[in-house]
């Protein structure tokens, strides 16, 4: 045997154990979701069966019950009605129920996309800005405020819950958009930034001081040097604004109850008639993690770190 | 094209003062370089002409115009940074066109300036290349087109070499003068290494801890520094001063070290004790009437050696031909060559004027001349 291992490279049974690592983490933190995406697809009955089914039929119950509400009928009442009008109408008669009208989902989930998107918008905005303020300019107690800043996330947020209540529900922000919006940006605003002082430090100042001798603007520096250069940081700190304001429950189940509520409080409260109705739930669910998932996806080039840095140095 | 004043410049931050007291005069065209140690004040004083540090007080004159409180982007000047600054999201050719596309250019000028540019500065064909993966050359190659395509007034360069390996130093030294030469245009030139500032400027000026020390021509730097740190910073190897603890009168023709009489030239200042300065050239190796030391250290370099005699009054290091042989530890004896010695008085390390000194000091410069020209006229 004369084979040449390169010594800066792992060993071919290193790789094997660390693939097989990956894939067994990705097993373990991927079986919730599948199991979301399953369920959503099986009728109430197959989802409830004991012992559990593996493989079921698919079927568009769960959503047809997510979308609408209904009522149960008698045997007899059932008989006496027309014949159903559609492929749904007959998904739920054969459920013994009828369609009372449909359900509140979907605004709720507009809810959740102003509310997520808008504070999420609002606080990289503002963080970008504060960021940049304190890594570039002398700003008298930058230290204490910047400790300041961190400080509110010393304690859960749910911790203020009740002044906050009595605040919002004195100045008249109780339940709308703009109260929610606000409320997840004071959260966020803190996270962002700090994390995106982290990249502004890295961005040399160099850059702009170039572009002001070439005859731009501080502003126009910022706008045409700095943030393109920040995109990676802009992108991370988006990603996790949204993730907090979008999976957010505790507040939205305390301060919202129908004209902002967002589609985390409302969830649970898809209950069917005679139990919970798991597929309806699971269905929501699944359509509650597709934003998240396609905005991640959309983002994740500008995660890779690396692509915009380094043309400074050697 | 511009001449460039400074009159009483000063920067303290908050418990230190970078530059003080600054005043000079940079003529039009010329190629002015700032030299000196890390710290010494060099970067911000040419970061105060660009506008992108603003002076605690003094003024700054840029073509017969105040600029001290003016914004970068007002001067019409351009800045080449020590580690180019080349914007990382653009291509080359949107590097060198960026500082045209705020002006009132239309886009066919735009294209034809940077490709003139880039032509000159044999870049064309990387323009549609991203910056990230340029080589040092031409990344600095680059950022000298970005410099250069607005014709400013002119050019302050932050250590632009500063990354670059020796051998190619000198390359880019060369292409550099030869640039500045065919663009004609005023250059101040940030540097800590003597080797580009000789190579290069027209006139140096030295800085250290804030402070002025001389501008001269590199001849002149190298000839008569004119204190001790400048005879040490410019110079390879540095010169070596010995300390004689005599008194030194006007009429001395020579002075005793260690009891060896040597010759020195006329001097025109008394001092109670003085450093002399030699410069490797002008220190021979002897067998008698030299002042004794120990051979320290002997460096071949080719073309001739470097010994290092330590002597009781000093370090002192004699250049000598590359035949002789030298050998450590080995008793010498190092005799300065009479006309050629430089005194310094040993309490402020300043320069004496002797008949040597004095006899350089008639050799008018330009505006020494005109000075000169000037009290004639009006005597």
């Amino acid at each position: 045997m004369n084979q040449t291992t390169d010594p800066l490279q792992p060993s071919s049974r290193m790789r094997w154990l660390a693939g097989g690592l990956i894939y067994l983490y990705a097993f373990i933190t991927l079986i919730p979701l599948v199991w979301i995406f399953v369920t959503a697809t099986r009728t109430p009955n197959d989802a409830i069966a004991y012992p559990p089914k593996l493989v079921t039929a698919p079927s568009p119950t769960g959503f047809v019950n997510l979308f609408t509400t209904r009522t149960r009928l008698s045997n007899e009442d059932l008989a006496a009605l027309p014949p159903p009008a559609t492929w749904y109408d007959n998904l739920v008669r054969k459920q013994q129920m009828v369609i009372a009208g449909p359900s509140s989902f979907i605004g709720r989930y507009v809810n959740s996309l102003i509310i997520g998107f808008g504070s999420t918008l609002l606080s990289v905005v503002l963080g970008t800005l504060a960021a940049y303020g304190f890594s570039r300019f002398r700003v008298p107690g930058k230290s204490d405020l910047l400790f300041f800043i961190l400080s509110t996330r010393m304690m859960p947020p749910i911790a203020v819950a009740i002044p906050i209540f009595l605040m919002y529900r004195a100045v008249g922000l109780s339940d709308t958009h703009l109260g929610m919006i606000l409320l997840y940006t004071v959260v966020n605003l803190s996270l962002a930034v700090w994390l995106l002082k982290g990249f502004m430090d890295e961005i040399p100042r160099e850059y702009e001081e170039a572009a002001m001798i070439d005859g731009y603007t501080r502003v126009q520096a910022f706008y045409k040097i700095v943030l393109p250069q920040a995109a990676t940081g802009i992108a991370s700190t988006a990603i996790f604004c949204l993730i907090f304001s979008w999976n957010e429950y505790a507040f939205a189940s305390l301060l919202t109850s129908g004209n902002a509520q967002t589609a985390p409080p409302f969830i649970p409260t898809i209950i069917g008639e005679g139990g919970l109705d798991w597929p309806a739930m699971a269905s929501g669910t699944a359509l509650f993690l597709l934003p998240v998932l396609i905005f991640t996806v959309l983002l994740r080039n500008h995660l890779l770190r690396g692509i915009t840095f380094g043309a400074i140095r050697k | 094209m511009a001449d460039i004043t400074v009159e009483n410049l000063q920067k303290r931050f908050a418990n230190f003062t970078a530059v003080k007291n600054s005043n000079f005069k940079i003529h039009n065209g010329e190629f002015f370089v700032l030299l000196g140690p890390s710290g010494c004040g060099k970067t911000t004083t040419l970061r105060m002409i660009a506008g992108i540090e603003i002076p605690s007080s003094g003024r700054i004159i840029l073509d017969q115009d105040d600029v001290t409180f003016k914004r970068a982007r007002e001067r019409d000047i351009a800045f080449v940074f020590q580690l180019f600054a080349l914007y990382p999201h653009m291509n080359v050719r949107q590097n060198m066109a960026f500082p045209l596309e705020n002006e009132k250019f239309s886009k066919s000028e735009v294209k034809r300036r940077v490709e003139d540019i880039a032509k000159m500065l044999k870049i064309d064909h990387l323009l549609e290349n991203g910056v990230g993966n340029l080589s040092g050359g031409d990344r600095q190659r680059v950022a000298l087109g970005r410099a250069i395509v607005r014709q400013p007034k002119a050019f302050l360069m932050d250590e632009p070499l500063g990354t670059l390996d020796t051998e190619f130093r000198e390359l880019m030294c060369l292409e550099l003068r030869r640039l500045h030469d065919r663009l004609g245009a005023t250059t101040v030139y940030v540097t800590h290494d003597q080797h580009e500032a000789m190579m290069m400027a027209d006139r140096i000026m030295v800085m250290n801890q804030g402070e002025i020390l001389q501008v001269d021509t590199p001849e002149r730097m190298y000839n008569f520094p004119n204190c001790k740190f400048v005879g040490t910073f410019i110079g390879t190897p540095p010169m070596s001063f010995l300390r004689v603890d005599s008194t030194v009168r006007v009429t001395d023709k020579s002075i005793a070290i260690q009891g060896v009489p040597v010759g020195i030239p006329r001097t025109h200042e008394t001092a109670p004790s003085v450093l002399l300065g030699l410069r490797p050239e002008h220190v021979a190796l002897v067998s008698s009437g030299g002042i004794p030391g120990t051979v320290k250290a002997v460096e071949y370099l080719g073309s001739h050696q470097i010994v290092t005699l330590e002597t009781a009054a000093g370090t002192v290091r004699a250049r000598v031909d590359k035949n002789l042989k030298v050998r450590l530890d080995d008793a010498a004896q190092a005799l300065p060559d009479a006309s050629r010695v430089l005194l310094y008085n040993a309490s402020t390390e300043k320069l004496m004027a002797s008949d040597y000194t004095r006899l350089e000091v008639a050799k008018p410069e330009a505006t020494n001349l005109e000075a000169v020209r000037g009290a004639v006229a009006h005597g």
